[in-house]
C-alpha cells in the first residue's frame, strides 16, 4: 500500500514545479475573486471563504514541492535514472557473479 | 580504449613503498565527464600549500596537455621506462636521476621534442612531452598492468622529487584502460567521475568490474564516486538517497564523495583558461573541489593542506557539500515570466466572458467578475507586484552574468574588456538602485511630516509604507549579497586582492551614488 502510494506520489512529483506554478496562480484568482465577492456586503462571508481556499491552495502547494524536493522524485530526469540506474546496476550485479 | 582482464594481480600497491608524494587519480567509465575540469581544480586546490604535480595520463587524446599549453619551463625531464625509444640513452635504474642533457640530446636526434616539466602556477607542476606513436600506445596497452604501474611510479617519484611535489593528481583517460587501472594502483584515492545517466552508470560500474578483474580493487584501494554535470533537474537528496540504496555497495560502503552541478558558466571559460578554481574561487566547483580535498586529507595531510582548507566549518562543509546552487524557483526568470502571463491570460479570459456572455451569465455574476476584474486593474499593487518580480528576476540574472563577465576578463588581464563589463554591470544596476533612491526620498518626506504632526506610528503602518519597505528590505539584502560577495572575494585570493579591492570599491560607489543623489533630488521636487 505505502509502495502503491510512494508511486503515485513520485509519478505526480515529476510536475512539482508547474503543480506549485499552477498553485500560485490558482490561490491569486481564487484570491482575487475572494476580494470580489467582499466588496459586495452580501457576499462578504463567502469572499472570505474564497480567500482561505485561495491561501490553502498556494500551502498546499508549497507543502507537496517540498515534500517532492526532499523525499521523492521531482523530475521526470530523477525518474528516468532512478528506473533505469536499477536495470543497469541489476545486469552490473549479475555480471560480477558470473566472473 | 578498453581492454581486456589481465591475467596478473598486483600483490603490492606501489604505492605503499616509501614515496614522497600522494598520488590522487580522476578517472572514468567513459569520456566527457569532465575529468580534466575536476583534475585541475583538485590540483590547483591541494597547490595552494604544497608542490603539486598533475600529469595527463590520457595518452591518447591529450585534453590536459591541450589545454596547459602556457606555462614556465623548469627544465628537461627524462622519458619513462616504459618508452625504451624514446629514453635510449637511459640505462640507470628506474627512478634514478637521469642525465638530462644526454637525454635531451637523444630525444632532439630522434627528432622528438624533449620531456619538459612546467611550471602552470605557483607551485602547480606538468610534464609536457611529445605526442606518442601508435607503437608506443600499442606497447604501453600490452603491458602488464602491474609493471605498467611500477613503471609510471617510479617515473612519477622521479618527476616529483624534481619539482618537490608532496601531491600528484593523474588525470587518466575517459575508459577502462591499463594506464588507468595502473593509476588506480598507485593512487592514494582514485575519484571515479560519473555523471547521472544510464549510459554513465554503466560506463562507470564495467570500469570497476574490469578493474576487478585486472586485480586492482582489492579492500585498501580507495575508490570513490564523484558525481559530476548535474543538471538542475536532479535534487541533492534524491541523488543521494539513490546512491545510499543502491550503489553505496559498490563502492566499500563509503559515502558518495561529491557531487558538481553543471555550471555552464565554467564550461565555456574552461576552454580559455583552465584554471577556473582560482578566476572564479567561489564557484561551486572551487568550493566543492575544497570541501572533498578536506573530507579525503583532513586527517592523513593536514600539514600539507591550506590553512583556508583545514579551516572550513561544519556547517560549511555540510551546505557546500549538499547544494547543487539551483536557483530558487521564484527567482527563475522562466518562472516569473510564466506567471505573469498565465495571470494575464486569465485575466482577459475572465473579460472576454464578462463582455460577450450576457445572455448566459446573471447579472449578479457579470458584476461579480467586473469587481474581480477591478481588483486586478483598479488596485495597481498586483501589477507592481508582477513588474516588481520580472525586474528583480531579470536583474539578478543580468547581474550574474555580468558579474562573472567581469571577474573573468579581471582576472585574465583583458583590462579594456573588464571595464566595458563593469560598466555594463553599472548600467544594469543604477535603474534600481536609483528606485531605491527615490523610495528613500519618499519615506523621508512623509516620515519628516508625519514625525512633525504626531503620527509618526500611523503612518509607519500605512500600507503603502510597508509596501515601500518590502521593496526596500527586497532591494537592500539583495544589493548587500552582491557587494559582500565581492568583499568575500577579495579576501580569498591574496595575488588579486588588489584588483577585488577596486571592485568592492566602484560596487559600493554604484550603489551609494543614486541613493544619496535621488533623496535630495526627491525631497527638493516634492
Amino acid at each position: 500500500m505505502l509502495d502503491t502510494v510512494k508511486t503515485v506520489v513520485d509519478r505526480i512529483g515529476v510536475v512539482t514545479d508547474q503543480l506549485l506554478a499552477g498553485s500560485i496562480v490558482g490561490g491569486i484568482v481564487i484570491g482575487g475573486m475572494g476580494g470580489a465577492l467582499s466588496s459586495d456586503d452580501d457576499l462578504e462571508h463567502h469572499g472570505v471563504i474564497f480567500f482561505y481556499i485561495a491561501v490553502a491552495l498556494i500551502l498546499i502547494g508549497f507543502s507537496f514541492y517540498t515534500y517532492a524536493r526532499l523525499f521523492s522524485v521531482s523530475s521526470e530526469q530523477e525518474l528516468a535514472f532512478q528506473e533505469q540506474g536499477k536495470d543497469v546496476l541489476e545486469d552490473h550485479r549479475t555480471k560480477s557473479q558470473r566472473a | 580504449m578498453p581492454s581486456g582482464p589481465d591475467q596478473t594481480t598486483l600483490a603490492d600497491n606501489p604505492q605503499q613503498d616509501s614515496r614522497a608524494f600522494t598520488a590522487l587519480a580522476v578517472a572514468s567509465g567513459k569520456g566527457g565527464v569532465g575529468k580534466t575540469m575536476l583534475s585541475v581544480a583538485l590540483a590547483y586546490e591541494l597547490s595552494q600549500n604544497a608542490a603539486t604535480l598533475i600529469i595527463d595520463l590520457d595518452f591518447f587524446n591529450r585534453g590536459l596537455t591541450g589545454l596547459l599549453r602556457s606555462g614556465k619551463i623548469i627544465k628537461d625531464l627524462q622519458a619513462p621506462n616504459l618508452l625504451p625509444e624514446l629514453n635510449a640513452t637511459n640505462q640507470a635504474l628506474p627512478g634514478a636521476v637521469p642525465n638530462q642533457a644526454e637525454t635531451a640530446a637523444a630525444q632532439q636526434s630522434a627528432g622528438e621534442a624533449p620531456w619538459q616539466l612546467v611550471e602552470i602556477s605557483e607551485n602547480l607542476f606538468n610534464i609536457r612531452y611529445p605526442d606518442l606513436s601508435t607503437d608506443d600506445y600499442a606497447r604501453i596497452e600490452n603491458m602488464q598492468i602491474v609493471d605498467l604501474a611500477q613503471d609510471l611510479s617510479d617515473y612519477i617519484a622521479y618527476v616529483a622529487r624534481e619539482c618537490g611535489a608532496h601531491f600528484v593528481v593523474l588525470d587518466c583517460h575517459g575508459g577502462p584502460d591499463r594506464t588507468s587501472f595502473a593509476a588506480c594502483k598507485i593512487a592514494k584515492t582514485t575519484l571515479l567521475i560519473s555523471e547521472p545517466d544510464r549510459i554513465t552508470l554503466y560506463g562507470t560500474l564495467n570500469f570497476l568490474r574490469q578493474l576487478a578483474d585486472a586485480g586492482g580493487a582489492t579492500a585498501d584501494h580507495d575508490i570513490r564516486l564523484v558525481l559530476n554535470k548535474v543538471v538542475s533537474s536532479f535534487n541533492p537528496p534524491f541523488l543521494l538517497r539513490f546512491y545510499n540504496e543502491n550503489i553505496r555497495s559498490e563502492f566499500a560502503n563509503k559515502p558518495l564523495l561529491a557531487m558538481f552541478p553543471m555550471e555552464e558558466y565554467l564550461t565555456k571559460a574552461f576552454e580559455k583558461n583552465a584554471l577556473l578554481a582560482k578566476v572564479y574561487p567561489e564557484s561551486l566547483l572551487a568550493r566543492k573541489t575544497r570541501v572533498y580535498i578536506y573530507d579525503l586529507l583532513a586527517k592523513t595531510e593536514a600539514t600539507h593542506l591550506s590553512p583556508d582548507l583545514k579551516g572550513l566549518s561544519k556547517p560549511e562543509r555540510t551546505i557546500t557539500r549538499t547544494t547543487l546552487g539551483r536557483e530558487f524557483i521564484l527567482l527563475s526568470n522562466n518562472f516569473a515570466v510564466a506567471m505573469i502571463f498565465s495571470i494575464a491570460m486569465i485575466l482577459m479570459a475572465v473579460a472576454v466572458v464578462e463582455e460577450n456572455s450576457r445572455s448566459i451569465l446573471s447579472v449578479q455574476t457579470r458584476e461579480m467578475l467586473r469587481d474581480f476584474l477591478e481588483v486586478f486593474t483598479d488596485v495597481p499593487y498586483f501589477a507592481v507586484f508582477g513588474v516588481f518580480w520580472f525586474v528583480l528576476t531579470l536583474f539578478r540574472s543580468w547581474m550574474q552574468s555580468l558579474s562573472r563577465t567581469s571577474i573573468f576578463l579581471a582576472r585574465t588581464g583583458s583590462r579594456v574588456r573588464a571595464s566595458l563589463a563593469a560598466a555594463a554591470k553599472a548600467v544594469v544596476a543604477t535603474p534600481l538602485v536609483a528606485m531605491l533612491g527615490l523610495f528613500l526620498g519618499e519615506l523621508e518626506r512623509d516620515w519628516r511630516y508625519a514625525y512633525q504632526e504626531g503620527f509618526f506610528v500611523e503612518a509607519l503602518l500605512d500600507s503603502d509604507v510597508l509596501t515601500l519597505l518590502i521593496a526596500l528590505l527586497f532591494c537592500a539584502a539583495f544589493l548587500a549579497e552582491y557587494y559582500f560577495y565581492n568583499l568575500k572575494r577579495a579576501t580569498r585570493l591574496r595575488r588579486y586582492k588588489r584588483i577585488s579591492k577596486i571592485e568592492g570599491i566602484a560596487n559600493g560607489i554604484a550603489i551609494l551614488l543614486p541613493i544619496l543623489i535621488g533623496v535630495p533630488l526627491w525631497s527638493f521636487l516634492y
